[in-house]
């Protein structure tokens, strides 16, 4: 190989790899910390403390959650493509639950960002939402990101040690692929 | 000699240059589009001064609607209470939500004997391109386009700019206007407000 060979390879490969870099510039990134002291109002619905292993009433944080996984889905009732995502998110949800492992590590929340507990409310009656809903009428969970969210985005959590949350991957947009992408936290 | 050397480099070349527009094309192509939401940035809170109050008649009018057919406010006097929602304008943001979070809350109007009317001052063929994307919509979307605004002035929520205000009035069976909401246009209205306003409404 001789020389202006190499060097056109070597431009080459430089040039292949600047798009991701130029895309993980443009992406999203979620600030552990921040979403870990975020207080949620703790859901007035029994079944849906239990499914998160809470108890009272006021506020909790993510790592209080009973789970080594959990999946938080940031929606906004008014959002269509949150919508048209619903019956995904149950089949997610549904998945979960039938899987005997995963229904032990595994729990889902969604977080309506700028709504109203009535709003989210409706949501959930809407599209019989099996999971627990919170909402985040004054958009707390801004502060998480780096951009504004795009609704639906899908943050999955894992605990660590001391409780610590890690965040284990970021999808935005609507789910494509459910099943894929139970695999892809099933494994984790 | 020479010859062989040039095919060899070519040999190395070509993929790796083959490889070099896969990865820019497949990135692209993976991205999803931006939304076609023009953004206006933060507009006049309210801009205009509707004379109409609560305990008013509401004005009549007739506008064509996206499925084709005229409707008319008188229609359902003495029929069904009616919520209008004025808003500012297709393809700009919070209107392209305020839509589509009504369309879930069906029951709400139902519940309430209430129709939903939508309307925007933009041309049917506007509307019907910008509503596609929402679901469909349960309620009749009426384009308040010729006369332009004709309907918002009449209710006094048509702005300066010729769009309308995010506005929401709820108007009785006798045609009484009982709730009027000119809503800070860069602001969503709650859903809550609005169910509790449609609960007062005699039953």
């Amino acid at each position: 190989m001789n020389k202006l060979t190499r060097l056109l390879l070597c431009l080459a490969v430089s040039l292949a790899t600047l798009p991701p870099v130029a895309m993980a510039a443009n992406s999203l990134t979620v600030n552990a910390q921040a979403l870990s002291q975020t207080h949620l109002p703790i859901p007035a619905d029994a079944a849906a403390r239990s499914y998160l292993g809470l108890s009272g009433s006021g506020s909790f944080t993510l790592p209080q959650v009973k789970t080594d996984i959990l999946v938080v889905e940031v929606f906004n009732m008014y959002c269509p493509y949150c919508q048209a995502d619903a019956p995904k998110v149950n089949k997610l949800y549904a998945l979960m639950a039938k899987h005997r492992q995963s229904k032990q590590r595994i729990k889902i929340l969604g977080i309506g960002i700028g709504n109203t507990p009535y709003e989210v409310d409706v949501f959930r009656r809407r599209f019989k939402v099996p999971f627990p809903l919170v909402p985040d009428e004054k958009s707390e969970i801004r502060r998480w990101v780096n951009k504004p969210f795009r609704t639906p985005t899908f943050i999955v959590l894992k605990k660590g040690k001391g409780s610590a949350l890690q965040i284990m991957k970021v999808h935005e947009g609507q789910l494509e692929h459910v099943r894929r992408f139970f695999d892809s936290i099933s494994r984790m | 000699m020479n010859t062989q050397s040039n095919r060899d480099r070519w040999k190395i070349l070509i993929p790796a240059l083959v490889m070099l527009c896969l990865s820019w094309a497949l990135p692209l192509r993976a991205e999803v589009p931006k939304a076609q939401i023009y953004n206006p940035g933060k507009l006049k809170a309210t801009d205009s001064g509707t004379k109409l109050k609560v305990g008013d008649s509401a004005p009549d009018f007739q506008l064509p609607s996206l499925s084709g057919k005229k409707v008319s406010l008188s229609t359902y006097r003495g029929k069904k209470n009616v919520v209008i929602s004025f808003v500012p304008a297709a393809w700009t943001p919070v209107c392209s939500q305020q839509w589509p979070g009504y369309n879930i809350a069906q029951d709400l109007f139902e519940k309430n004997d209430a129709v939903l009317l939508g309307i925007s001052v933009d041309n049917i063929p506007t509307l019907y391109a910008w509503t596609k994307d929402m679901g469909k919509l349960w309620f009749p979307v009426l384009s308040d386009f010729w006369p332009h605004g004709k309907v918002a002035a009449k209710y006094g929520v048509l702005r300066s700019d010729g769009t309308a205000e995010r506005a929401l009035f709820i108007i009785d069976k006798k045609g009484i206007i009982r709730y009027i909401d000119v809503h800070d246009i860069n602001v969503m209205p709650r859903l809550d407000t609005l169910a509790k306003e449609l609960e007062k409404l005699p039953k």
